[in-house]
Parts: structure tokens; sequence; C-alpha cells
């Protein structure tokens, strides 16, 4: 447990000292992200990595073949060095880590925003200036809708929620007016 | 009422109006695993240790355990109303209970939430559950009595206020028996000018029973002066955990607002075993009977809370009733011994005693109160200490008792006076009696008056006597309640009303 823990910090460090600029993070977490949704669905994958009966170098090989095209140098980089510690398990934890270092370093907020409609490019891009100039940090920002919110927004910008959404607003008043 | 449709109208918008303005905002985080009553959260990076949090579908939780990756929180509702990825929030306030004297008469959840259907308690002050101690120098020693109605506690086990006495014995040895007989009796302190509230927490028994208790309390007209606070056994392990805390709270309103507060905790074992069952769900390593290493501050911060106050915070006070139950007697398990060892005295109850249907099953050998005795009105000093001497005596002739006929006369009248002394201090439950009987009745005991009433017929004779007393000399029982004391003319003048009592007996 304490010796994961240390390893993926030494990881996730390593992986933050390379990223520099807003779009090569967003470009490297969305990587991530695919690898271990990739790695989850598709068994094949992980047989692969957990392999014993192929060695680490043979797997490094085929690793950055197929991966080379599509990765940023340095998160290939760092898998391959994972994969020769044997260490892909903790790519969730490596991903999770990464992301809050990074964000810290660059001065990033991280910010959901659900609608009761779809909201047009405009509105996003408007929105995601404003809150980008009141954050007074760069927004990596994801729309979704919900129809049961009714009107309004719930945007959530880091561990914050700001909840204008009908819905709440009516389980507020209906709480109110029973009086509990 | 007389209300018309358009004044709710009226009403209703506007209430709507007011909320419409602002916004919820809310520090969050996620759920990132949900069983047995514990969640574990990511995100909410500045919760309070023990703060309120809030889950989807109105499930309220507590966080507890605060760790560098995540939070454990209990939860106080139910944990299938909850799944992996919901959102929880912070609410910003530590757990906290409505106090004051809008919930006496109420039945209430250790949250403060109304069980009784009697509609909201509009209480005008809350407390946090948790609260620090008192200091040295804030508290009084103890002084008044606490009467609990029973001969054989308040004669040889005196009570005080702002003591805490355990009450310890066997499943079914009438513990809560004791408890509630001792609230039925501060009725007649609410004739008087320094009544006491009283709070019976409930924890982890059987609907039924506490339904029956309570039942019990209004029919003696003590529900008027008392909250019950329950969490039954099958509600979730962190409310039975936080039960006595949030009864204590209200206790302690009363305390610090210059009253009198009594509260019974029933029982505190019950309470260390929900606290294992969290403890062990928030992983934290096991120790003695598999209790965690803290159990022994659970019950010393919460025992710690009951005092009596000095007179710059008020002359306050609250006493504790704290119940343990054990298993076949065996008083020096983990939790008995750490709750004997916080408390100020116990009562302990005996299974044989109650079997053989001495009850109160109190065994007299075992039971102190370390702090009561200064509380006690001197008439009762005087008479109690022989009624020790008697009772000790009595048990260890007793093993002769069988062959009476062969014994020395002095030795057969010692084993005489005992089983007169054993049979007036067994008392039914629902019939607490005033000290000035208790008085009367002790005294008679004791001066020998009874040797040569026949076994069967004591309980007669008590009542027969206390009846006489009251309508023949009640001159005598005022004067034992305005001095508490027992003169040589008092004396004097109980001697002969009860020779005369007996002659007509
Ligand atoms: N003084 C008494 N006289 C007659 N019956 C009594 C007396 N005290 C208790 N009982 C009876 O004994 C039974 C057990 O009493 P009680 O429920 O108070 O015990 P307990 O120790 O609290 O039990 P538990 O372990 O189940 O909580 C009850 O039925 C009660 O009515
Ligand atoms: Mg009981």
């Amino acid at each position: 447990m304490k010796q994961n823990h240390k390893k993926i910090k030494i990881y996730s460090e390593a992986l933050c000292g390379s990223v520099n600029t807003f779009e090569i993070f967003q470009d490297i977490k969305t990587s991530l992200h695919a690898l271990a949704a990739l790695s989850t669905k598709d068994l094949t994958i992980n047989t692969f990595l957990k392999s014993k009966s192929v060695d680490s170098s043979q797997k490094m090989n085929i690793f950055r073949e197929s991966f080379k095209e599509i990765f940023n140098e340095s998160l290939l980089n760092m898998l391959l060095v994972m994969i020769e510690n044997d260490d892909m398990n903790l790519l969730i934890d490596v991903n999770k880590s990464f992301v809050v270092l990074a964000k810290k370093k660059l001065n990033i907020a991280y910010v959901e925003v659900t609608s009761s409609s779809d909201m047009d490019e405009n509105a996003r891009i408007q929105l995601s200036n404003a809150l980008s100039d009141i954050t007074k940090k760069k927004i990596d920002i994801n729309f979704s809708t919900n129809k049961d919110l009714i009107g309004g927004l719930k945007i959530k910008i880091d561990d914050m929620l700001f909840d204008s959404s009908l819905k709440t607003k009516l389980e507020n008043a209906k709480s109110k007016l029973i009086g509990v | 009422m007389d209300i018309k449709t358009n004044q709710i109208g009226d009403l209703l918008r506007d209430q709507i109006k007011n909320i419409d303005n602002n916004v919820d905002v809310n520090e969050v985080g996620e759920v990132l695993e949900i069983g047995d009553g514990v969640a574990r959260t990511s995100g909410l990076g500045n919760v309070m240790s023990s703060e309120l949090v809030e889950f989807p579908n109105n499930v309220f939780g507590m966080a507890l355990n605060l760790e560098e990756e995540n939070v454990g929180v209990v939860l106080f509702g139910d944990s299938s109303l909850v799944k992996e990825g919901d959102i929880v929030k912070r609410t910003g306030k530590v757990v906290e209970v409505p106090v004051g004297k809008e919930l006496l008469g109420r039945v209430v959840s250790p949250l403060g939430v109304p069980m009784d259907g009697k509609g909201p308690i509009n209480a005008k002050h809350t407390l946090p559950i948790e609260r620090k101690a008192l200091g040295v120098m804030q508290r009084f020693p103890v002084k008044e009595p606490l009467q609990t109605g029973l001969k054989s506690i308040d004669s040889m086990i005196p009570i005080g206020r702002g003591q805490r006495e355990l009450i310890i014995g066997d499943r079914q040895t009438g513990k809560s028996a004791i408890a509630t007989d001792t609230i039925i009796n501060q009725k007649s302190t609410h004739d008087g000018d320094s009544p006491v509230y009283c709070i019976y927490v409930a924890i982890g028994q059987k609907a039924s029973t506490v339904a029956k208790l309570v039942g019990e309390l209004e029919a003696n007209g003590a529900m008027e002066y008392t909250t019950v606070v329950v969490a039954n056994a099958s509600d979730p392990a962190p409310l039975q955990y936080i039960a006595p805390y949030s009864g204590c709270a209200m206790g302690e309103y009363y305390r610090d607002n210059s009253m009198h507060g009594l509260i019974v905790y029933d029982d505190l074992s019950k309470q260390a075993t929900a606290y294992r069952q969290m403890s062990l769900v928030l992983r934290r390593p096991p120790g003695r009977e598999a209790f965690p290493g803290d159990v022994f501050y659970l019950h010393s911060r919460l025992l710690e809370r009951s005092s009596k106050l000095s007179e710059d915070l008020g002359s306050g006070s609250l006493t504790a009733l704290p119940v343990i139950e054990t298993q076949e007697g065996d008083v020096s398990a983990y939790i008995p011994t750490n709750v004997i060892s916080i408390t100020d005295g116990q009562i302990y109850l005996d299974t044989n005693l109650f079997n053989g249907g001495v009850r109160p099953a109190v065994d007299v050998g075992l039971s102190v109160s370390r702090v009561g005795g200064s509380a006690q009105i001197k008439a009762m000093k005087k008479i109690a200490g022989k009624l020790r001497l008697d009772l000790a005596q009595f048990r260890e002739l007793e093993a002769f008792a069988k062959f009476a006929s062969d014994l020395d006369e002095a030795t057969a009248a010692q084993i005489t006076r005992g089983r007169r002394m054993v049979e007036i201090l067994k008392q039914n439950q629902y019939v607490p009696m005033s000290t000035a009987n208790q008085v009367v009745i002790i005294y008679a005991a004791s001066q020998g008056y009874l040797d040569d009433i026949e076994i069967e017929s004591v309980k007669e004779f008590e009542v027969g006597l206390l009846e006489h007393f009251a309508s023949k000399a009640s001159d005598c029982i005022k004067e034992i309640n305005d001095t508490g004391d027992i003169g040589d003319d008092l004396a004097g003048k109980m001697n002969k009303t009860i020779e005369e009592f007996k002659k007509s007996f």
C-alpha cells in the first residue's frame, strides 16, 4: 500500500514535469483517460500487459509501435517505464494524481456544467470565458444536460458546486414550507 | 380556522419570491465506495471532523475518518439510497440537536427529529452534540440529593445532583426499572423550586420495549418533564453511537441555564458495540475484545459532561445514570471496568437476588456511592448506618439461618432483624416513596418494631404504618421534611405512634 503510494507519486510528478501548457495537459489527460477506459473495456490489453510469458522488452516494443503515433512522447516514455516495472495496474491512480498536480502547476480549474437543455456553442464559449475571468484560472470545461433540473444551471468548479437549478430551488422551497 | 384561499396563494407567492434569488453554494465530493453504513468519499478537502454531510435522497452522514486521499463518512440513514458516484455536500456544521424545554414530552431521534408524530419541535436553541467537558474550576462538589424514591438506594447508595452513578447487572435484572422509577420520582420535585428535567436515551433496544417504557412514563405523568431519545436496535450503528451525546447536549442545556437535569443512558454496552462495528468497518485497528483503542475515551468524554456547576456559572447540574449490561455477572470485562472507573459509584444488580424475589435486586455489598453521602439528609444518614450494619451481619450469618433453632439467642435475633430489613427494602415498580416515608419505615425496622411481625405480613404492616402516620401523625412527617433530622423529641413521638399502630395491627 505505502509502496504503491510512493510509486504513484514518482510517476505522476515525472509526468507533470513535462507538462508546460494547457494543451499538452489536455492531450495527456485525454490519452491517459482513453487508455484507462480501453484497458477496463478490452480485457485482451490487460492480459497482454500482465502476461508472464511475454518478457518486458518485448511488451515495451509492441506498446511503443502501437501507440507512438498517438501519444505524446513524454507520456509514452513514462508508460514504457511503468511497463518495465510491471506497474500498469497503477495507471488509474497515476492519472488521478497527475491531474491534481498538473492543475496546481498550470493553475487550471476543472469545471462541469449541467444544464436542463443543450447550450449552443456561443453560450458555451461565453460561459467558459466568464468563468475563467471570475476564477482567474484556465478552465477545463465539460458540458452535459439533465432534463431533471427543469431550468437553470449547475456549475461545479473543482470541489465547489454552484447550484441555481430550478429543481434544487423547488426542493429547498419544499423543505422550508414543511418546516424541516 | 378561517383562511381564504387567496391568502394562502399570496403567502406561497411571497415565500417563492424570497427563495428564488439565491444560488446554492456548497463544497462537494464524490462517493467512491459505499457499504455497511460507511461511505468513502473523495473531495471534501476542507471538511471538519464530525461535520454533517448530505447525500442525495435526504440521507445525512458524519465525517469521521479524515485521511489524505479520502474521507470516511458514517451514514445516519438508509445506505441503499446512496450509490457510487453520487455527490456529497458539506453542510459546514458539526452535528447538532435542538435543545430546550420545547423537547419535554417528546420522543426524538438522535438527530433531534420528532418520532412521535406530534408535529415539529420549534426549539429556539441548538447545541453541538460533542462538547468539551468543563474544567476543574467551573465545578462544585455534589451536595443536593437526587432522590430515586427507592428505599434501598436512597438509604444506602445515595445519589447527589451532578453525580454519575452506574447501574450495572446482567440482562433482565431490573436495570431499566431503577432508571424509570427514578425519572418517575422526579415528579415531586416539580412541585418545589428546583425541578429536575429528565432525558432517557434508549440505545439499541427493541422498539416495542421503548414504546412500553414511554407508555409507562406517560401513565405516571412523567413525560411532562422528560425527553426520550431513541436509537433502536434496527437503526444504523452511527445513530446508536451518537445517541448518548445528543441526549447529553439536551441535558447540558438545563445544567448551563441554572436548572437541574437527569440523564439515563440505557445502555452504554450497546453503544460500545455499535461503535465497535463502525470502527471495524472504518478499518480502525481493533484491540481488546475487538474494541478500538479509543473506547475508553468514548465513555469518559460523555460522562465527564455530567457535573455540578459552581455558583458563578449558576449552580446547575446534570446527573447521569449510565447503564451497563454484564455477562454472567462479570464486572471485569473491558467495558464494565472502564465505566466503573469513570463513574462515582455503582448500583450492582444481582440475578440470584432478582430471581429470589428481592426486587430491586441491589447487592448492597458490591454497590457504592462515592460522593452522594454528603447530599443525604441527616435523618437518613443516622438510620442508614445501622441498616448497612444489620444487613452486613445478616449476610454473614445467613448461611446458618437454616439451623435457626440451634443458634444462640443473639444470633437468631440478628437473623430475624436482617430478614425484616431485606423485606422492607423490597419495592414494586412505579411506586417511588417519599424520603420522609422511607425514614419512617426504616426507622421502625431498625428500632426492632418489626421483629415480632411475621415475614408475610411485613408489607402489610408497612402500608398500614405509613397510612397511620399520614392520618394520625402528619406533624412527624412534616418535621422530618422541615428539619431533615430525627431529634430526641421526634424520636419519642415516632416511637409512640409506631407502638400505637402496632396495638391495632
Ligand atoms: N422492583 C420490581 N418489582 C417487580 N418487578 C420488577 C421490578 N423491577 C423490574 N421488574 C420486572 O423485571 C423485568 C426486567 O426488568 P427490566 O426490563 O428493568 O430489566 P433490565 O435489566 O433493564 O432488562 P434488559 O437487560 O432486558 O434491559 C421486567 O418485566 C420488570 O417489570
Ligand atoms: Mg433494560
